[in-house]
């Protein structure tokens, strides 16, 4: 049953495929975010409110829903590993971390640049930007605890069960703006039913975020494949592999 | 510059989407070059086995 | 086999402790983690006495005067059930407006007056082109009369 899972774990095969997938990923992302800035840039109507302001819309967005993307992958990843003792699987939750916590502090900053101008503050303490922030420092904790163990093995068991833990943060930061009184408004397009943006407005945002999807299955791919060289230090396939690229 | 204005908002737009190529290009610039230094290490590790 | 199914339930388990523990954490805090106050929270007296506090709503149309000279506002905000007065001095953020989303931050004087020393704009989730705005704007007003 789980035979896929397994020969997908084995590190020389995910290796090649990787490498074969990566351009394809990174010129679709290249497109579609270079599609997706102009649209929302250029293209798409200004705001009746907050007139060319909004726009930010479309850097924000995407950076806030990547944030919560990764972390559900690297969480995902994580208890994969711990339960069925891959090692490729701590690997991928390994590389998620930076590319996450990027993300978030994208989201976090460009956040900041959009509300001093539309709220009329870079920042306050209410539940959306306080969670966001929590995530931010769930990602380092997460690296930093990786960096502090210096067997792989237990990095990998330890690092897992925080990144598990943290999970509970999602559904908190999701929620936070229908569960209590916060100054961001709630979701735009998550929510079931229209959404409430102009379709003219949201075929960029919906372009952006594949092309921001691309754009982190390319980066994670990239960063398996070195997290995978350095575990796999002396094993037979890497001569082939390593030598023949 | 006509094609970077954006009415009053200007610097916040201009300043959020610079923001972003920035983080992504520095995104693309890491992983790289780990992949590259990991792929380099790989390769003096296999040279240095061959040799004695 | 076994040991892999006891490490699933082992970490069902930390996720289901975990999550409780949270739930109740965030319940114990509800008051805390609450950004502001509307007016009738404000009107049944749940913000606590003596203490700055921040009130929410939407501001009532007609009830914004500036004072002549200087920087003074007073608005009302609602909730469509209670009101409260509001006086502010100082830069508004660029989407206060009647019938806008507005957080005012600052004490409740005994005359029953809001006295602010900071105000933001909460706008909601809606996007849409000016035109758009307009036409919805005259099909909400042909119905109403």
């Amino acid at each position: 049953m789980w035979t896929w899972i397994h020969k997908l774990g084995s590190p020389p095969h995910f290796y090649r495929i990787s490498a074969r997938l990566t351009p394809w990923f990174s010129w679709a992302a290249l497109l579609l975010i270079v599609a997706g800035a102009y649209g929302g840039l250029y293209v798409a109507p200004a705001d009746y409110q907050q007139l060319d302001g909004f726009r930010i819309i479309y850097v924000h967005v995407p950076s806030a829903s990547l944030s919560l993307f990764i972390y559900v992958n690297m969480a995902l990843a994580a208890a994969v590993g711990l339960i069925w003792r891959i090692k490729l699987a701590h690997a991928v939750a390994a590389a998620c971390a930076p590319i996450g916590a990027s993300f978030t502090f994208l989201a976090l900053a460009t956040g900041s640049i959009w509300a001093k101008p539309m709220w009329g503050t870079w920042w306050v303490w209410d539940a959306r930007l306080t969670s966001e922030l929590v995530l931010l420092f769930l990602y380092f904790g997460y690296m930093a605890l990786r960096a502090a163990i210096d067997d792989d093995t237990r990095a990998d068991r330890a690092s897992a069960l925080l990144a598990i833990i943290g999970v509970i943060n999602v559904p908190i930061i999701k929620y936070s703006v229908e569960w209590w009184n916060t100054l961001h408004q709630p979701a735009t397009i998550s929510k079931m039913g229209k959404p409430s943006m102009d379709f003219d407005m949201l075929v960029w945002l919906l372009v952006m975020l594949a092309g921001f999807m691309c754009f982190f299955a390319a980066i994670l791919l990239t960063r398996v494949r070195a997290e995978v060289l350095l575990r796999s230090r002396g094993q037979k396939w890497l001569r082939n592999t390593v030598e023949g690229s | 510059m006509e094609f970077l204005d954006f009415g009053k908002h200007t610097a916040y737009v201009v300043g959020s989407f610079g923001l972003t190529l920035i983080v992504l290009v520095a995104n693309v610039v890491a992983a790289r070059a780990r992949l590259s230094n990991r792929l380099k290490a790989a390769r003096r590790r296999l040279a240095s086995e061959d040799t004695p | 086999m076994k040991s892999r199914h006891h490490r699933l339930i082992g970490i069902g388990l930390v996720l289901v402790g975990v999550g409780l523990g949270a739930t109740f954490l965030l319940r114990a805090m509800n008051e805390n983690i609450l950004f502001y106050y509307s007016p009738s929270q404000v009107a049944a007296g749940e913000p606590p006495e003596g203490r700055r506090f921040r009130v929410g709503g939407l501001v009532v149309p007609g009830s914004v005067q500036r004072e002549e000279g200087n920087l003074e506002v007073k608005f009302v905000l609602t909730d469509n059930a209670q009101t409260v007065a509001v006086v502010y001095s100082g830069i508004l953020p660029d989407l206060f407006r009647e019938g806008q989303g507005i957080i005012a931050h600052g004490e409740l004087t005994t005359a029953g007056v809001f006295t602010a020393d900071e105000v933001l704009a909460k706008h909601d989730e809606n996007y849409m082109p000016p035109e758009v705005e307009e036409s919805l704007k005259t099909v909400h007003g042909s119905k109403e009369t």
